[in-house]
């Protein structure tokens, strides 16, 4: 089942927790099964997908009276960002996640959605109920942030070698 | 247009997610070639894309469990022993339950007439992608890989990843394949192989059983064998054949003969991957 593998893997970055991940699935298709008249033959099916996924996490967040999903990050990212610094030569996967988790949420999902789900703007879109303009944007910005959380990783790591080194030959 | 490096790099991400007009794209590649940094700056944001999702796919956090994948298909699935559902809320959950989480649904055969004017308009719609898609590069839509078309589409559009051959040798010569992918156009989403016969570019595009579905014209095709229709369409030619429960059309500027000596060839082996 590639699509439910995939739906997870998305649930299960943004809600950080198996249980309502799974659930978030679950839901999802049952969803899509029910509302299958309405999806447009031809189309990314995984696109509508996560869609559905994205509009029954909005509905949760709403029901239990929280904050929307997205803060309003688009004014913020609006501030220049002269200096991209280069991106590190040794880089673990962890080391990815890691820095990705840092950025805010907003940008997150914009990358996990072009990258990983391989959605078109027009689809991310459609998904995060955003203009294509905020889409380009926020994937702008959230590329030049997670590039400065690389640079700072690795400049920690590189420290802390330095600090090993130093004191295994004192 | 003269194109600064600071255009170029806020067009990066457009440019890596083919998102831009073919003008635009051209204008950045000039740059790209006179530029050294930009090019080093491009490879690096493709390399980051990259890095992100490999990340991703090989994180065992991000895994589902096959719990999840029982459950899921468990819940959906209706329950037996319940009253029997309709007709049409059946075939309903089929169609999704195929789309949605791939179980492969039995086909219900039901021989139909033969409907020429929704075979033409399927061969007009296969012209329109070939031109638009193997000629131009011009597509609302970029192609996907076969692989991905067949996780998100139809299951068996893997299995023209390597059917046909890279050569097909046919009774007027070979024809060689230079390009396979999926894509849209029209609202119809093909396997589309682009091949090399006789100096023209020629595209076999096989409809997926929801396009076939959506004009009937899957079933329209009854005839027993590898029977090839040839239909002309707005002064063009496509032939037409039937692979197991898909259609191939296969167009490109050839005469008659060349154009069935060529669908000929390309039918059996297509028809026998996807009836495997």
């Amino acid at each position: 089942m590639p699509h439910v593998d995939r739906l997870f893997r998305l649930a299960m970055w943004l809600e950080r927790d198996r249980a309502v991940a799974e659930d978030l699935v679950q839901d999802t298709l049952r969803q899509a099964l029910e509302s299958f008249g309405r999806y447009t033959p031809g189309t990314n099916c995984r696109a509508w997908l996560v869609t559905i996924l994205q509009h029954l996490r909005s509905n949760r967040r709403r029901a239990a009276s929280r904050s929307p999903l997205v803060d309003d990050v688009d004014d913020a990212a609006a501030g220049a960002m002269p200096f991209v610094p280069p991106i590190p030569e040794v880089l673990t996967d962890e080391d990815v996640l890691a820095a990705l988790k840092r950025i805010p949420l907003a940008h997150q999902e914009v990358i996990v959605l072009s990258d990983v789900e391989e959605l078109s703007y027009k689809e991310i879109a459609r998904a995060l109920s955003i203009p294509i303009g905020t889409v380009m944007s926020r994937l702008h910005r959230g590329r030049a942030l997670l590039r400065h959380e690389l640079a700072a990783f690795s400049a920690r790591t590189a420290g802390h070698r330095r600090d090993v080194a130093s004191r295994s030959t004192t | 247009m003269t194109m600064t490096c600071r255009d170029a790099r806020d067009l990066a991400d457009a440019y890596l997610a083919d998102e831009m007009s073919v003008e635009t794209r051209h204008d950045i590649e000039r740059h790209l070639e006179a530029c050294p940094e930009c090019r080093a700056e491009f490879e690096h944001g493709r390399a980051l894309r990259g890095s992100v999702r490999r990340a991703f796919l090989g994180n065992a956090y991000l895994q589902s469990s096959p719990d999840l994948t029982a459950s899921i298909a468990r819940t959906l699935r209706p329950a037996s022993g319940t009253a029997r559902p309709s007709t049409a809320w059946r075939y309903r959950w089929a169609t999704a339950a195929a789309a949605v989480i791939l179980v492969s649904a039995a086909a219900v055969g039901v021989a139909m007439s033969m409907d020429t004017a929704q075979l033409l308009s399927l061969a007009r719609a296969a012209w329109g992608d070939h031109r638009n898609c193997a000629v131009a590069f011009r597509l609302a839509q970029k192609p996907l890989s076969l692989e991905e078309a067949s996780w998100s589409f139809d299951a068996s559009f893997a299995r023209l990843q390597t059917t046909p051959g890279a050569v097909i040798v046919t009774a007027g010569g070979d024809a060689l394949v230079t390009e396979r992918h999926s894509c849209e156009f029209g609202g119809r989403r093909y396997a589309h192989i682009v091949l090399k016969f006789k100096g023209e570019l020629v595209s076999l595009l096989i409809a997926d059983e929801e396009t076939s579905h959506g004009e009937n014209v899957l079933r329209a095709m009854t005839m027993p064998g590898l029977h090839v229709r040839v239909l002309s369409v707005d002064g063009e030619q496509a032939a037409v054949f039937r692979a197991a429960d898909h259609l191939g059309i296969v167009v490109g500027h050839l005469s008659e003969t060349d154009l069935r000596q060529l669908t000929a060839a390309l039918a059996a082996p297509v028809a026998s991957a996807l009836a495997g």
